[in-house]
């Protein structure tokens, strides 16, 4: 049997193998990303990041906003450089937003916290394997769906 | 008495013993069938038997369908050897979930009053859906059936496994990527009913299904069927 016919079968069987087993088939685009969040008494309070999808599932009118599908909790907030994951099946363009964790408590505000500082910033370089962003944090207790779109 | 009350007479009685003689001929022959229909030989085996009690004779062969809430089944049996049947059978679950499998039975114990079988099974898992799967399984089950008159009582203990691989791909800057990783589904079977003889080759049985699929994630739901078995050969 030559290497071409061998190279067949192995290409059908390799098919036949991802028909029948193949249960969840996950397309996941590495970026890496720079950038850095700015706001006022930044100082050494914990700043969260989330990564979503502009447009999670629907299409038109129909189309729903934002999609959260990675976290951060960078270590230096004034230079970030991290690589996430984009799910590539889920959605459409990237979206980053932040909120600054004044009294650590993890949570975004509470009655008795209602100046916790939010932004969002749509990525307009991406798709990319690289891309910068400044991201300000002006909008007190704000959440992502506040400020999107 | 004359010559032809005599004759009469003799008529009477002869159509009288002609009329009674298959009557009590029928009635003679009740009994016998009425034994054999009560007390099937449970070990020379009948579909009953051998589909709910599992395992079956050289040259034996049945065959269930069966239909319900949740799970639906085609099932078949031939018997080789002193205690081994080959096994296929094609299950669903209203439609959405499809095991076809075959594999091999062994009957562990036949007695009169009691029938035990172990049975081992490869198939493959198709489901459809919003919960889509797919991947080969492994099933064993051991089956207790008690015959006593005609019907049989009977429950199945199982343990099913599909394994379900997933791909990853990761398209990077430097090219691409493909990772495989597997995960394992576990269904925990107990069945329980009862069939009955209907004649030596048809038979008909109600069971309950607990299947508890993937568990333990999951919560078990409950299942009903009613079968007609038939059967045949040496």
């Amino acid at each position: 049997m030559t290497k071409t016919k061998l190279r067949g079968l192995a290409g059908v069987l390799g098919a036949l193998f991802s028909v029948g087993c193949v249960n969840s088939d996950v397309y996941l685009y590495e970026v890496h990303v720079r950038g850095a969040v700015s706001a006022q008494n930044l100082g050494s309070s914990v700043v969260h990041l989330e990564f979503h999808h502009a447009q999670f599932f629907g299409h038109g009118e129909l189309a729903h906003p934002l999609g959260r599908f990675a976290t951060s909790i960078p270590e230096n907030p004034t230079v970030i450089d991290e690589t996430i994951l984009y799910p590539l099946d889920a959605g459409e363009g990237l979206v980053i937003y932040g909120w600054l964790d004044k009294d650590g408590d993890g949570v975004l505000c509470a009655p008795t916290q209602t100046t916790e500082p939010a932004g969002l910033i749509a990525v307009k370089s991406f798709p990319a394997h690289e891309v910068t962003f400044e991201l300000k944090l002006d909008r007190p207790c704000a959440g992502s769906e506040a400020l999107y779109p | 008495m004359d010559m032809t009350r005599t004759t009469g007479l003799l008529v009477v009685v002869c159509l009288g013993l002609g009329m009674a003689s298959p009557v009590r001929a029928e009635n003679a022959a009740e009994p016998v069938q009425a034994a054999t229909l009560a007390e099937p030989d449970w070990r020379v085996g009948n579909p009953v038997a051998d589909q709910l009690g599992g395992g079956a004779d050289a040259g034996r062969w049945s065959v269930a369908v069966s239909g319900g809430w949740a799970w639906s089944a085609l099932r078949g049996q031939y018997g080789f050897g002193s205690r081994l049947a080959a096994l296929a059978q094609v299950e669903t679950a209203l439609g959405f979930r499809f095991q076809p499998a075959a594999g091999l039975g062994v009957r562990l114990l036949s007695h009169k009053h009691a029938r035990i079988a172990a049975e081992g099974l490869f198939g493959w898992l198709f489901q459809l859906g919003e919960l889509e799967k797919r991947g080969p399984t492994l099933e064993a089950r051991v089956r207790f059936a008690f015959p006593a008159g005609r019907v049989v009582p009977y429950v199945l203990l199982g343990t099913r496994h599909a394994i379900l691989s997933d791909r990853t791909s990761i398209e990077r800057a430097s090219g691409s990527t493909s990772k495989y990783t597997v995960r394992h589904e576990w269904t925990p079977w107990l069945g329980a009913g009862l069939g009955a003889v209907i004649t030596k080759n048809v038979g008909l049985e109600l069971g309950l299904d607990y299947g508890w699929v993937d568990a333990p994630e999951t919560v078990v739901i409950p299942g009903f069927h009613l079968a007609v078995l038939v059967g045949g050969g040496r």
